[in-house]
């Protein structure tokens, strides 16, 4: 609480008001949408063929899913991939047809997520970088007791108390269970995230920040998001979205999967990426699963591949029950995905 | 924590920005803080209360506005972010959505509509002709507690055909005189499909609600509650708090040591707690200051010094007494238990007949508390004006009772208060007593000599709770060979949380009313109620009675099961008929409960598709019975239990007075139903002014389903003076005997001479003309002896009984646990229904909210006694997605007693649906679930318990 606090961005202010409104937040606030936007508000094509710098510093020892740091991906320059603004409605980012086109897992995430107005008003780069919504941490009576580790605190109050919708891959020490959905699509496109200054990080990187259990991303602050970008989605691409919750709309799903194959001509499975949200504080990819599809001709095999898909379960005492569903939802999304049209030849 | 130091440097009021914006088509100029939402500004700066806030959070959408045309949550909007967009709110909408909500019926209390009624318009001005499915998708960001969805989709069916112009609304302006179908046989208004009296209002964002109230200097009051389940109160210091610029009173509980409760037999309950905090969340201390910031800073300065107790928090332990939640009673007596009622009543032998029973079931079932979650936060403003007198206008559903217990807590003769209730915004039940905030703002009104206005935030809602109690049931129950059920055996532990509240009531309401339309031979239960360091419990839609229905409902089916009978046919075999007293002494003047069962046998296709679909779909059906009001008051009086009186005026239109609370379900309306019936003016022309307590007779509330019942006696018998004196007066100036005198809808005639008739405006100043007054009529409804002989008899007795039966499709998912419930097929009996338009929008709303209680919502909390989600995203409320479809039959046993033979609709119907979804879960995988709610961990446990079970050892 010292002399002149950095301003916090506010985008679509979905979940920074409701913070505030709890106390979990304070000072001043920077408008990135104003009249005139501090980030891009589109989404553009965009060719992935600047060498990415190297990051300033290496991703800070993450144990889990840190894919490969990104080190220039030569990509076939012919083909466009996406950046997507930080400003882009979810909504928007939904119904654009090249997202829909090429990256139907993703445009299902965000067409799935909150509600209609939820969806009208919140923001790609808010969605990945909102808090926890564990009641512990929100809640104002909550906030009255001790703190919570997120707030400061010295313990998890959820472990000892109610964490029926908290993780089952337990990642410590926070065990709220990552809050994006966008964020859980977006790793199976190994996308990379655009800083101001344009530094650019893989998104894993940005996901997480287990040094520091008050963070649930590893963005210093005074930093802003610019945007996204998403590869060229290869010819016969095929990804979807599938998420498991006792309530149709209106909250965060028990547990998500999308999962993206990439085919090749003769019908087999080049590379596969499935990942999760809802089971553990960040999204988390599904290795055992992915390497048991590589290989097999599209469609096959898929019950046995997802049967992995708990391999890292971790649960805590009253989460036991999402094991059955990371399988589930995990099949859910390979069985969409197999289904699903593939990438067109020249993406819209 | 903060400290308390140097409070002069406290601003009084926020820096102030200057705003244009564009709302409505008009631009406007606003001075507000910076850190204002837009929903703030249109409610507080611009006066443009139609946008609601029901939980400034995000998870609602009652504050739903258009910006740019496309839906936009005001309350999560920075109204400086808005620039020049173009925001539409519900008053400056085209009317026409509006009025094919109000035309379908889609309007219970109507806090939720003006946000819906945004979408709704939103999805047509994009989508001219919606699926039933993209309607779903677009409104499931509107929450609505009342009407389970059902009506909603058919309104914007509907104002799609009238946009569309393949149906004319306009035509259908409010004067036609029977609203949009034919009457009953026999009847003028009476079952006629008819609008609601103030749904227009209420669809154009003009009704006005308790937050929408302001009065000049208005403060805002807060108050500062306990974040421990059970603690000692040392020490209050207020200095700091009192200190702060712009405050202008703080009270604590030893102000006003008075003690209450709804009950005036158990008055536990002091307005702020003085020696000790029971649950987290009680209330220590109050502010009224110049806004809501400054009073929660000034909370926040507050100190209160805690000595933490062991709270008790489980049934065991209060049990077992590990701690006192309350030492002493309301009298000073010491305590040496958590026991706060016992009630144990045996009719009949049921051990020797248990014995003698073909098949027994035995089983413990545990029903999880949940709430009422209205979308209107409680609210309430007061006025204690300097001549000595206090207004309060609060959302409560009993204004009489909040009259009484204010009278006694504040050390006010009652003729000095006066109690309005003005627009509710939803509250099945969780209204329907004194709450803190009602006695804060009066006193901090008194005290700091300006009116004050408390709002709930919605996580006080939460704590606030009085809503279902957890009961954990252990039943046994034996049936003869035949079906024939022999003996029902119930003891019940139930969990009240830290206060009385209705809790005696409810211990009885547990057993007395479970003796039908199922009849029993012998039937014995005990129900204790314990204290525990919870927020208290209360009465919600079917208080005290939907969890034992649950137990006994799941045991029906597994002696069904045990017999080799097919579910209908054991309830078939102990259907209970009209006239009929049940094993407890309770007489049952009429039951449809057997045309309730063809009729849900019928339309579900239950022969052929019961017990025969492929694993993981099921049918279940489920029966219940509920009371027409409470036959006594709460309070032991001669006088009547509701009053109504009728002004004619000389325009042709009758005036209404009567304390009913319309709290959504339609009061007002059916109120208007009646008087039209009885004088031949159009409903559109009676007026109903209601709960008022200086203006209006007392009736006791909106509760235990008696407003129908009740008030529509009174209605009936004051409408009939009138029309007697009515019909005097014509036959006198025709010079014809009374009973020549024929009326229709809107005139008067000569039964004997064709062509002579006269309008009812004009029989109404011929009335008066005669009488030589002002034309008034009163009427009431007293109190009619019923209930058993025995202690505690009257306790569940009513004068009438509906009946429900339901068939329920779910699908479970056997990989994840979760169950989707497809269809609900559901007969109500509600004896004559007045407006059936009103008795499906109460069905459906009560099946959407058991539908609810069955499969997601669970009012819990952790070993510190924090609920688990104090918030309408975490603790799950059916949104339009998932809330099924709804298939409602009326069924009308003409009741004896009743007005017209009307009974109840607002409760019984949301009894069935919680045992019918277990049944089916059990015909669709064979596992039978005892504890609710059935969420996808539980459902997954049951299946694999099930696998483990069947699998070689
Ligand atoms: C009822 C309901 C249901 C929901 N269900 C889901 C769901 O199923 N899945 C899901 O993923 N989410 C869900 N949400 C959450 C919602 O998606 C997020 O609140 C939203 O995405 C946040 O976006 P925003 O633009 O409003 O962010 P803001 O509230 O404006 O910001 C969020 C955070 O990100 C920071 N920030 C935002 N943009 C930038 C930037 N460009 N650079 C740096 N920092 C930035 C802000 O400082 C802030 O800390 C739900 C929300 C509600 C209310
Ligand atoms: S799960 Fe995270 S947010 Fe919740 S109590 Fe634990 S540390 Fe706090
Ligand atoms: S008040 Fe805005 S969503 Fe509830
Ligand atoms: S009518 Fe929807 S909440 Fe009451």
């Amino acid at each position: 609480m010292s002399a002149a606090p950095t301003p916090t961005p506010r985008a679509g202010g979905t979940d920074l008001m409701d913070r505030r409104r709890h106390g979990r937040h304070s000072g001043p606030l920077l408008d990135l949408l104003g009249v005139a936007p501090a980030v891009p508000v589109e989404i553009t094509p965009w060719a992935p063929v600047l060498p990415a710098p190297a990051p300033a510093t290496p991703a800070a020892g993450g144990p889990a899913g840190s894919a490969p740091v990104a080190a220039a991906p030569p990509a076939p320059p012919a083909r466009m991939g996406l950046r997507i603004g930080a400003g882009v409605r979810i909504d928007a980012l939904a119904h654009h047809p090249a997202v829909r086109a090429g990256f139907g897992g993703l445009a299902a995430a965000a067409g799935g997520l909150g509600t209609p107005q939820i969806r009208a008003q919140a923001t790609v780069g808010g969605n990945l970088l909102q808090e926890v919504r564990c009641p512990y941490f929100r809640e104002g009576l909550a906030a009255g007791h001790t703190p919570c580790l997120k707030a400061g605190g010295a313990a998890c109050h959820a472990r000892g108390g109610d964490h029926l919708f908290h993780a089952c891959v337990d990642l410590g020490p926070c065990v709220a269970p990552h809050p994006s959905t966008l964020a859980a699509a977006l790793l199976c496109w190994d996308a990379e995230v655009e800083l101001d200054g344009d530094e650019v990080w893989p998104l894993a990187r940005l996901l997480g920040a287990e040094a520091d259990p008050r963070r649930t991303h590893a963005l210093p602050a005074g930093r802003l998001l610019r945007a996204v970008r998403l590869p060229a989605a290869a010819p016969g691409d095929r990804s979807a979205y599938a998420r498991a919750a006792n309530r149709g709309r209106s909250e965060w799903p028990l547990v998500e999967a999308c999962a993206r194959l990439s085919v090749d001509p003769d019908g087999k499975v080049r590379a596969a990426a499935v990942a999760l949200g809802g089971v553990a504080n960040r999204p988390i990819r599904l290795p055992e699963v992915e390497a048991a599809l590589v290989g097999r001709p599209l469609g096959a095999g898929l019950a046995e591949a997802a049967a992995r898909a708990d391999a890292a379960a971790r649960p805590l005492p009253m989460t036991g029950y999402k094991r059955g569903l990371m399988v589930g939802c995990a099949l859910d999304a390979l069985e969409r995905a197999a289904a699903a049209p593939p990438a067109p030849e020249q993406p819209a | 924590m903060t400290q308390p130091a140097a409070p002069t440097s406290a601003p009084a009021r926020r820096p102030q920005r200057v705003l244009t914006l564009q709302v409505n088509g008009e631009p406007v100029e606003v001075a507000a803080p910076s850190t204002w939402t837009l929903l703030e500004v249109l409610r507080y700066k611009l006066g443009l209360t139609g946008t609601k806030q029901g939980c400034d959070k995000g998870d609602c959408g009652a504050c739903t506005v258009l910006v740019d045309g496309q839906p936009v949550l005001s309350c999560c909007t920075l109204a400086a972010t808005v620039g020049d967009k173009a925001v539409t709110t519900i008053e400056g909408l085209p009317i026409r959505v509006g009025r094919a909500f109000d035309i379908a019926g889609a309007l219970q209390c109507g806090f939720c509509q003006p946000g819906m009624i945004c979408s709704a318009h939103a999805l047509l001005s994009h989508k001219p002709d919606p699926s039933v499915s993209e309607i779903r998708a677009a409104l499931s960001g509107n929450l609505c507690r009342c009407t389970g969805y059902t009506k909603i989709i058919e309104a914007v069916q509907l104002a799609a055909k009238d946009l569309g112009g393949h149906a004319d609304l306009s035509t259908s302006e409010l004067r036609t005189p029977v609203a949009y179908g034919p009457p009953a046989e026999g009847f003028l208004v009476l079952g006629a499909r008819g609008r609601k009296a103030d749904s227009i209002h209420k669809a154009t964002g003009a009704a006005i609600y308790a937050d929408d109230i302001s009065l000049p200097r208005m403060a805002h009051g807060r108050i500062l509650r306990s974040p421990h389940p059970h603690a000692r109160i040392r020490r209050i210091d207020t200095r700091a708090a009192a200190a702060l610029p712009g405050v202008f009173a703080v009270m604590t509980g030893a102000e006003l040591p008075e003690t209450f409760c709804v009950i005036p037999w158990t008055p536990d309950e002091n307005v702020l707690c003085i020696d000790k905090v029971r649950y987290v969340g009680d209330g220590v201390a109050a502010v009224a200051a110049i806004d809501e910031e400054t009073a929660i800073r000034a909370c926040d300065l507050i100190e209160v010094d805690y000595e933490i107790l062991p709270p008790v928090l489980d049934l065991d332990a209060a049990e077992a007494a590990t701690a006192l939640v309350h030492e002493r009673d309301w009298k000073g007596r010491p305590r040496v238990d958590n026991l706060c009622k016992d009630v144990d009543l045996a009719f009949g032998e049921v051990e020797p007949a248990l014995e003698g029973a073909a098949v027994t079931h035995g089983a413990t079932y545990f029903y999880e508390g949940n709430t009422h979650a209205a979308i209107e936060p409680h609210c309430a403003v007061a006025r204690w004006s300097p001549d000595g007198k206090l207004t309060v206008w609060s959302s409560t559903q009993v204004p009489h009772y909040l009259h009484r217990e204010l009278g006694k807590v504040l050390g006010v003769p009652t003729s000095e208060i006066r109690v309005i209730q003005p627009a509710l915004g939803g509250a099945f039940g969780g209204k329907s007593e004194p709450f803190d905030l009602e006695f804060c703002a009066a006193w901090l009104s008194r005290k700091a000599g300006r009116p004050v206005k408390i709002l709930y935030t919605r996580e006080e809602v939460f704590y606030s709770h009085r809503g279902r109690h957890p009961m954990e049931m252990k039943l046994r129950m034996g049936a003869a060979a035949d079906g024939r059920l022999l003996a029902v055996d119930n003891d019940i532990r139930i969990d009240g949380g830290g206060y009385h509240s209705f809790g005696m009531i409810t211990s009885y309401y547990a057993g007395q009313i479970l003796t039908g339309p199922v009849r029993m031979d012998h039937y014995h239960f005990r129900a204790r109620r314990f204290y525990t360091n919870k927020p208290c419990c209360g009465p919600k839609r079917g208080h005290g009675s939907v969890q034992p229905r649950f137990a006994f409902e799941c045991g029906l089916d597994e002696l069904a099961e045990k017999l080799g009978m097919d579910p209908m046919d054991i309830r078939r075999k102990n259907a209970m008929g009209s006239g009929e007293r049940t094993v407890n002494g309770q007489l049952v003047p009429s039951t449809g409960l057997a045309a309730c069962l063809d009729a849900v046998e019928k339309a579900s296709g239950w022969k052929g598709r019961w017990g025969q679909q492929p694993r993981g779909r099921g049918l279940g059906v489920a029966c219940s019975m509920y009371i027409s009001g409470t036959a006594y008051p709460i309070y032991p009086n001669e006088m009547p239990q509701s009053g109504v009186q009728l002004l004619a005026d000389r325009s042709g239109r009758i005036t209404v007075l009567c304390g009913a609370s319309d709290i959504g379900q339609g009061s007002d309306g059916m109120l208007a139903y009646v008087v039209a019936e009885e004088t031949g003016i159009l409903p559109d022309d009676v007026a109903v002014h209601s709960a008022d307590t200086e203006l209006t007779p007392v009736d006791l509330g909106a509760y235990s389903s008696r407003v129908t019942y009740m008030v529509g006696t009174a209605a009936q018998e004051a409408a009939r003076a009138m029309g007697a004196e009515m019909r005097a007066a014509l036959a006198a100036h025709w010079e014809i005997p009374a009973d020549q005198v024929g009326k229709s809808l809107g005139f008067w005639f000569d039964k004997a001479e064709s062509g002579r008739q006269m309008d009812t405006k004009a029989v109404l100043q011929l009335a008066e003309a005669r009488a030589g007054t002002p034309l008034a009529a009163s009427g009431g409804y007293r109190t009619r002896k019923v209930g058993g002989a025995y202690r505690g008899g009257t306790i569940g007795a009513s004068p009438a009984y509906s009946t429900t039966a339901h068939v329920v499709e779910v699908e479970v998912d056997v990989e994840t646990g979760i169950v989707k419930v497809l269809n609900v097929w559901v007969a109500h009996d509600c004896g004559r229904a007045i407006n059936p338009v009103l008795v499906e929008g109460q069905v459906e709303g009560s099946v959407y909210m058991g539908y609810a209680e069955a499969l997601m919502e669970a009012q819990t909390f952790d070993e510190r006694g924090l609920h688990s989600g104090p918030n309408l995203l975490d603790y799950r409320i059916p949104t339009s997605i998932e809330t099924p479809a709804i298939f409602t039959k009326i069924i009308e046993t003409i009741d004896p007693g009743g007005p017209y033979g009307a009974k109840e609709a607002g409760e019984g119907p949301l009894h069935p649906i919680i045992p019918a979804i277990a049944n089916a879960i059990w015909d669709a995988v064979g596992v039978r679930l005892r504890t609710l709610p059935f969420t996808p961990d539980r459902v997954l446990a049951a299946i694999r318990a099930q696998g483990a079970a069947a699998a070689p050892a």
